[in-house]
């Protein structure tokens, strides 16, 4: 969605809502329920569909923008389900797709002061830190082993500047990875200012003024980014071609994709296994609904010895959203009850171990498993015990 | 004595104070945010957003709410699902709106007599997987697998089994304002099953059919369903009028050879064809859809006749045989799978699944309503009238300008009536032209009734005018039974059966 866009011009899309609540399930004959609000309080309001309506009446002024509006519209996980399945909204004018619709009544409610001044705060030091950070840049800052970095690279790992410390555990896996692989590598970071979050949760304003002076698109030209975060990647992959004229796509690898690559052409070899561990995958919704990657981590699980598959009942495009987005601010508990719904399913299961492939998943399930931490880990870092 | 009187006179907190206490707070909903979901839909009519939005789940918390609005004579909306497109469920008073949502469950699937108890809320998306399960079918709609089988049911539906099983209701549970209750089948016997409408005793089953929700609240009901059987068929056939496609499909329906089968206008098919490009943006019609809908471009035929067959094998290649002579006799021709392939994939998959699979089509065939404004006329009529209506109708609505125009039809009940759909897709931003299609339908039904004995498909046209009017001594008989079982009026006001209500 262009950052220009404004409220009144999703008019004709949100008045086409037909009120068919297909964006809170899964597809026929499933039918599971996959939107995390509706799951929590059925009622029509809590559901794509609902927002869409809200949107309307907000335009209507049927609707007062207050702090109760926003409240809901940052209780929403964001989950793409209703991006994923709804065939309405995205073929009316402007043609975008739901959840772009809640990021543009996000970014209405920042700039009505609807949202806390601490969550302003914290975006104001993110620019600030973002700054300091770029300022005192130097070459491989990224603690990119020296036999693979190569400044020069085709290949940059795009790398989350708060995942350095808050994520090191994956981190470090990820560069070990790649180590094994041996493909030169060069690297860039956020900085620290987390693009995703500003488009998501509406400092759109803050994100343009970053855009303008400090992102160099030319850099990038030509090069092949490697992501370890999807929603990172669905950034780069989707937005960035909207919100920004003239962006040439590039080439985009999620780290999965790239290790199953790598482990296709022999670059990177599994070690003898001798137990077997029962493993289920969870779908992280913005590299699964949001860059359709469902089968690159179910690929490189079937390649390594011992490892028995098994799915969650909701998976792939019927997959259910680990909550780590979810805010409590609408619904007491919301964030913890999405986290435990999905963490109850994987217990149905029988697997040993859950794996992921988007850090924000991890960091929830383990915040909800305090005592099991073992259970959950990220895709990477079983890779990198797995292989040699 | 409208709401807003009612209400602030007793005082709406008390109200909604009283509404949590009988059901729970989680089942009353009275924040702006969520009300002024329940203010509109899609059509025109004006936005009037509910004083409570009332989630039961189940017949207990009906009854409750309905005892509390019969109280203090508050009006209520009832909405089992909420998907149509005239205002069918938006209050015209605020008073309460009775969402039934949560009553999803499909009680009983009864292989052996062939039918199942299915609450209001039940989707046809759960209701047609949870049939599968079984070998087991049910009358499916075109509207979306999130509408209910109920909600569509009770208004005299068009669906897949309409040509021969035109009403798939058989047994309803039914709540009134003072709390009591009544199941109109052969449930009413303590130990029967619900596998007879009527009999020993009146069809008061029918009496809630097509009331819209004014003389009760249905809370359970029993509905027809079919086995799966060994074969199934879609056999298509072209025609360049519709008179010879009424023909045939009178033919062929009389015959015993179809479950169903429906008249397919090429702006509705080819509307199908609506292209979207890869990375979002806008969709674009194919270009002939602007063309006059009675003069279709060279190589797409007029009318396509899909008929749905099913049985043993063996019936079905007898069948295909028995309809390549009967389109021949009317002029038509065979369209082959192939041919219908190039000519509409995305419809081709639609009746695959509509009427192969026995559910509805998924979410990719309502791209089409990204094209505008859904705006429909209905009607039904015997057949020779029919064909008259079809060729006064698509001119008419082509006269304003409005594109594309589209419509199906199909007989219902072994063609003893026709019913035909008409509708375009307005820019929802073009008022004049809304307001003319608005215009344009009301002398439509004013014609279709009055020159071609037709009769109107809901109880309103799309001005809010409500037919009852044109026949007093119905709406006389309808008034008296609406004062016995609703006597203060409160339910579905909308519908306007008597203006007056105690005070």
């Amino acid at each position: 969605m262009k950052l220009s866009t404004k409220l009144e011009d999703v008019y004709t899309a949100v008045s086409k809502c037909l009120r068919c609540s297909m964006c809170t399930y899964s597809e026929w004959p499933d039918n599971y329920t996959i939107c995390p609000m509706y799951l929590y309080d059925k009622c029509f309001a809590y559901s794509g569909g609902g927002l869409m309506y809200i949107a309307k009446s907000l335009i209507d002024k049927q609707l007062n923008f207050d702090s109760k509006v926003s409240d809901l519209l940052y209780t929403c996980s964001g989950c793409l389900a209703c991006d994923d399945i709804c065939e309405i909204i995205p073929n009316s004018e402007p043609y975008v797709r739901p959840f772009d619709i809640i990021r543009l009544m996000r970014y209405e409610a920042v700039k009505r002061g609807l949202v806390s001044d601490g969550r302003m705060r914290d975006i104001q030091e993110q620019i600030q830190k973002y700054e300091e950070i770029i300022s005192s840049k130097k070459e491989n800052t990224l603690g990119i082993p020296k036999k693979i970095y190569n400044n020069n690279a085709d290949k940059i790992l795009f790398v989350e500047w708060s995942f350095l410390t808050s994520q090191q555990k994956i981190y470090n896996s990820v560069l070990r990875v790649l180590e094994k692989i041996g493909e030169p590598i060069a690297g860039i970071s956020d900085g620290g200012l987390n693009l995703p979050d500003l488009y998501d949760l509406g400092y759109w304003e803050q994100m343009e003024d970053f855009l303008a002076t400090k992102f160099d698109i030319k850099g990038l030209k030509g090069k092949e980014i490697i992501f370890i975060n999807p929603h990172s990647q669905e950034f780069f992959v989707h937005r960035f071609p909207e919100i920004i004229s003239g962006y040439e796509n590039i080439k985009s690898w999620h780290i999965s994709e790239f290790i199953l690559d790598a482990l296709q052409k022999g670059k990177l070899r599994m070690k003898k296994r001798s137990k077997q561990i029962k493993v289920s995958y969870h779908d992280p919704c913005y590299l699964g609904r949001g860059l359709g990657i469902y089968d690159p981590p179910r690929e490189i699980l079937s390649l390594i010895d011992g490892v028995d598959l098994v799915e969650m009942e909701r998976n792939r495009r019927n997959s259910f959203c680990c909550g780590a987005r979810a805010r409590d601010y609408y619904f007491q508990d919301f964030s913890k009850k999405t986290t435990l719904e999905r963490l109850n399913e994987f217990k149905k299961t029988g697997a040993d171990l859950m794996l992921t492939a988007c850090p924000y998943c991890q960091v929830i399930f383990q915040k909800m498993m305090p005592d099991t931490k073992n259970i959950v880990k990220d895709l990477t870092e079983f890779i990198d015990e797995t292989t040699e | 004595m409208k709401i807003e009187r009612a209400l602030s006179e007793m005082n709406e907190k008390m109200i909604y104070g009283e509404l949590k206490e009988a059901i729970g707070e989680n089942k009353v909903k009275n924040k702006d945010i969520v009300l002024a979901t329940y203010g509109s839909d899609i059509s025109v009519t004006p936005y009037q957003k509910p004083s409570y939005v009332i989630l039961p789940e189940n017949k207990e918390d009906v009854k409750e709410v309905l005892q509390i609005a019969n109280k203090y004579k508050i009006p209520v909306t009832v909405m089992s699902g909420g998907v149509n497109v005239i205002g069918l469920t938006i209050p015209v008073e605020a008073g309460i709106l009775l969402d039934l949502h949560r009553m999803d469950k499909v009680l009983e699937i009864n292989t052996d007599s062939g039918y199942a108890l299915i609450e209001p809320g039940v989707t046809f998306d759960r209701f047609t997987a949870a049939l599968a399960q079984k070998g087991f079918r049910c009358q499916v709609s075109t509207a979306p697998g999130g509408s209910t089988p109920l909600g569509n049911y009770l208004m005299r539906p068009s669906g897949s089994l309409s040509n021969r099983h035109l009403d798939p209701i058989l047994d309803l549970e039914v709540v009134f304002p003072d709390g009591s209750e009544v199941n109109t089948g052969s449930s009413q016997f303590p130990t029967a099953g619900s596998f007879l409408r009527y009999g020993p005793h009146p069809d008061f089953t029918g009496l809630f059919c097509c009331s819209f929700g004014t003389l009760g609240v249905v809370t359970k009901a029993a509905v027809r369903i079919y086995p799966i059987n060994e074969s199934n068929r879609v056999h298509l056939a072209a025609f360049d009028n519709y008179e010879s496609s009424v023909k045939y499909v009178k033919d062929i329906v009389n015959n015993n050879i179809p479950e169903h089968c429906i008249i397919w206008c090429w702006t509705h098919y080819m509307a199908y064809e609506i292209t979207v490009p890869p990375q979002g943006g806008m969709p674009s019609l194919p270009p002939k859809l602007k063309d006059n809908p009675k003069k279709p471009p060279k190589g797409i035929p007029y009318n396509v006749v899909t008929t749905f067959m099913s049985g043993y094998e063996e019936s079905m290649v007898t069948n295909e045989k028995i309809l390549s002579k009967v389109v021949q006799k009317y002029g038509g021709r065979v369209l082959s799978k192939e041919e219908a392939q190039k000519l509409s994939p995305s419809m081709c998959s639609a009746w695959k699944e509509l009427y192969e699979e026995y559910h509805q089509p998924r979410m990719e065939g309502t791209k089409k309503y990204g094209m505008g404004r859904y705006m429909a006329w209905i009607v039904n009529a015997e057949p020779k009238d029919i064909v008259k209506i079809e060729s006064f109708a698509v001119d008419r609505l082509y006269s304003t300008g409005a594109k594309p125009v589209c419509y199906y039809s199909m007989p219902f009940d072994f063609g003893r009536s026709m019913f035909f759909r008409l509708f375009t897709y307005v820019d929802s931003k073009d008022k004049e032209l809304t307001e003319q299609v608005q215009q344009i339908f009301t002398e439509m039904y004013d014609t279709a009734m009055r020159k071609y004995n037709a009769v109107p498909f809901r109880y309103r046209g799309v001005t809010g005018k409500i037919w009852l009017e044109q026949t007093p001594e119905f709406y006389q008989f309808y008034k008296k039974i609406k004062k016995a079982l609703d006597p203060n009026n409160m339910l579905n006001v909308n519908m306007n059966i008597f203006q007056e209500r105690s005070p």
